[in-house]
């Protein structure tokens, strides 16, 4: 905004070199710099992200949010509305809701990033090898993406779930999720990889005298990931959202573990007596979802240039 | 066309064979001995066993297996249930009614999504838009159960104007929210693809074009943008048939439609893996053919794809 190009008139005995420099106050940034300069400007990102903060401070140190204990239950509490003891009600067994919804936080937390951050991190390898090297390892990995990428989530979750009907560990979910969740990821990086090598620059940086690996890690993966990070941020709350329908068809975290997704499932039953154990960790559901997507989306808007204007 | 056709029916074969092969693969993983589950507490003698092994091929190697199982899918005989039922009769009652399902669920993406799309892409920026762009997204944050429990509790249990639940009634009465419930996510995704597609075409050349030959407002809409919007929109819709097949499982579960979803989230709950496997085959077949015939309709639509490079 303020650079200030400064023209000279070269005396007749000054250097050629000298001719053609010129001074500006404008910083040189990078795309990071540019992009943060954006973000910060969005207000969307700001709530979002504080919903987000809230939230793994919830996962980490549930202790902080609630005192009471969401596995110790008094059936003669059961059934009960909000209250100062129980800000959220109990549910028919006389949990306390707002408990449960602060502590399951960290299950829903911990399936949504784990699987994003597993899935992506394969795709990003895979599609950068395909997108990379084409040929006939491109046409292979492509096919391979291609199987994956046929079944429908869900299916494909029951499908495997099916081997771990006897654990309620956390990992089964996130492992399951992660098998189906790395190809449209690698779809994106290897589409991405594919337009960038083909630019200017790549080949300035070959011409250079770089060498293969450095192009691929210094210039061509820098360079394509934006997309993909963005895209990885919503599919977070999505995730999160998988995870709930896969409790509410039984192939979950078990009955006995405490996370939104199971205790929805479990609300169904009780839907006309206490509509509060359904409304609680649906709505904390919903916001993270939605606080997810804007996050992306906002960080989208920032690293697409073509958006820029 | 036919050469474009051709080299994409092909390219499906090995996709048909990698899934059906990723499938059949779980089954084979899955811990305990199968022909053990079937007799329960009373094993009878080993030969008898191995008998029941050889009938089933469970003596030979994977691959046969898997080549067993493939003859199986082609000749659409999938063995029978926990029950003595044959799998393929559960598939061939069930289908037709989640089939029902889904293409009522489709219609409900066309009126109303395609719809609301045209309205906030041509008037974009206003409160309509906004309000109509946020719920979508709110929509999409919610899991579909969800909202079918809220749904079915506020207009069937509190209000009383649809039936709660399908069971045998398999009618347009019934169906309606369970049909609306199952598009919910698809109708948000197609509101949200028609108007950016509507905002994509407002500033093109042709549109240009065509206000500065003097035609009004609407013939531009509806003759000159719809047309060349629409294109990825019937990508879309065409390709979510198969996903919706999946997602009626949730849908079936809620509403108690005995539809294919139904099936498979009851075999789920016996553990019957035979079941399961066989009716995640067929809708995941069924997904990709319908993918593929999607594919084709595209290039039908859009000659830049039939004379791409392909």
């Amino acid at each position: 905004m303020n650079s200030k190009i400064e023209h000279f008139v070269a005396d007749y005995d000054t250097n050629l070199s000298a001719v053609d420099q010129f001074t500006s106050d404008k910083k040189v940034t990078g795309l990071i710099q540019e992009a943060w300069s954006i973000i910060i400007r969005n207000p969307l990102f700001w709530v979002s992200s504080v919903i987000v903060l809230i939230l793994a401070s919830m996962a980490l140190f549930p202790g902080l949010w609630s005192q009471t204990d969401p596995l110790v239950c008094q059936i003669s509490d059961s059934n009960l509305s909000g209250s100062a003891i129980h800000p959220m009600g109990t549910t028919l067994q006389g949990c306390d809701v707002f408990a449960r919804v602060v502590y399951g936080a960290r299950p829903s937390l911990a399936i949504g990033v784990m699987t994003t951050v597993i899935g992506t991190l394969i795709g990003v390898i895979i599609g950068t090898i395909a997108g990379f090297f084409g040929g006939i390892l491109d046409s292979i990995l492509s096919r391979v993406i291609d199987v994956f990428y046929a079944i429908p989530f869900i299916l494909a979750a029951v499908a495997v779930l099916q081997l771990f009907q006897s654990s309620d560990s956390i990992w089964k979910v996130i492992f399951t999720l992660s098998l189906f969740a790395w190809t449209s990821p690698a779809r994106l990086m290897r589409s991405a990889v594919l337009g960038v090598k083909q630019q200017e620059f790549i080949t300035a940086s070959v011409a250079l005298g770089s060498s293969q690996f450095r192009n691929m890690f210094m210039h061509i993966l820098p360079n394509s990931i934006s997309p993909v990070i963005a895209t990885a941020t919503i599919n977070i709350g999505g995730y999160i959202v998988a995870e709930s329908t896969l409790s509410f068809l039984g192939l979950g975290l078990g009955s006995n573990s405490v996370s939104w997704g199971q205790d929805i499932a479990n609300a169904r039953d009780n839907l006309m007596t206490t509509p509060s154990m359904l409304l609680w960790p649906s709505l904390f559901l919903a916001v993270t979802t939605l606080s997810f997507i804007f996050l992306g989306d906002s960080i989208r808007d920032a690293l697409d240039p073509k958006g820029r204007r | 066309m036919a050469r474009y056709i051709g080299v994409r029916v092909l390219q499906t074969i090995p996709v048909v064979l990698g899934t059906t092969l990723l499938i059949y693969g779980l089954v084979f993983l899955m811990p305990g001995d199968p022909v053990r589950a079937m007799f329960g507490n009373h094993p009878p003698s080993e030969a008898a066993m191995n008998v029941v092994r050889r009938e089933f091929h469970l003596d030979q190697p994977f691959i046969m297996q898997y080549l067993y199982f493939l003859k199986g899918v082609l000749t659409f005989d999938f063995g029978k249930t926990f029950q003595g039922r044959n799998v393929s009769d559960v598939i061939a009652t069930s289908l037709p009614i989640t089939a029902q399902l889904a293409f009522l669920s489709i219609f409900f993406e066309i009126i109303i999504g395609v719809g609301l799309g045209i309205v906030t892409g041509v008037k974009k920026g206003r409160i309509f838009d906004n309000t109509v762009l946020m719920s979508t997204l709110v929509i999409i944050s919610i899991p579909t159960f969800v909202l079918g429990f809220v749904c079915q509790f506020i207009f069937a249990v509190k209000l009383g104007i649809v039936p709660a639940t399908v069971g045998n009634y398999i009618d347009i009465n019934h169906m309606l929210m369970p049909a609306l419930v199952l598009a919910s996510v698809s109708i948000s995704y197609v509101i949200r693809l028609t108007r950016s597609q509507i905002k994509d075409n407002l500033n093109a050349d042709y549109v240009r074009t065509a206000r500065a030959k003097g035609l009004d407002n609407r013939t531009v809409v509806l003759k000159h943008i719809l047309r060349n919007s629409l294109v990825p929109v019937v990508t879309y819709i065409g390709a979510d048939l198969g996903g919706l097949m999946g997602g009626a499982v949730v849908t079936e579960a809620v509403f108690n439609i005995n539809g294919i979803g139904h099936q498979l989230y009851s075999g789920i709950s016996r553990g019957e893996g035979v079941l399961v496997v066989s009716l995640v085959t067929v809708l995941v077949l069924i997904y990709i053919v319908a993918n593929l015939l999607v594919d084709i309709l595209y290039a039908f639509l859009d000659p830049r794809i039939r004379y791409g490079k392909s």
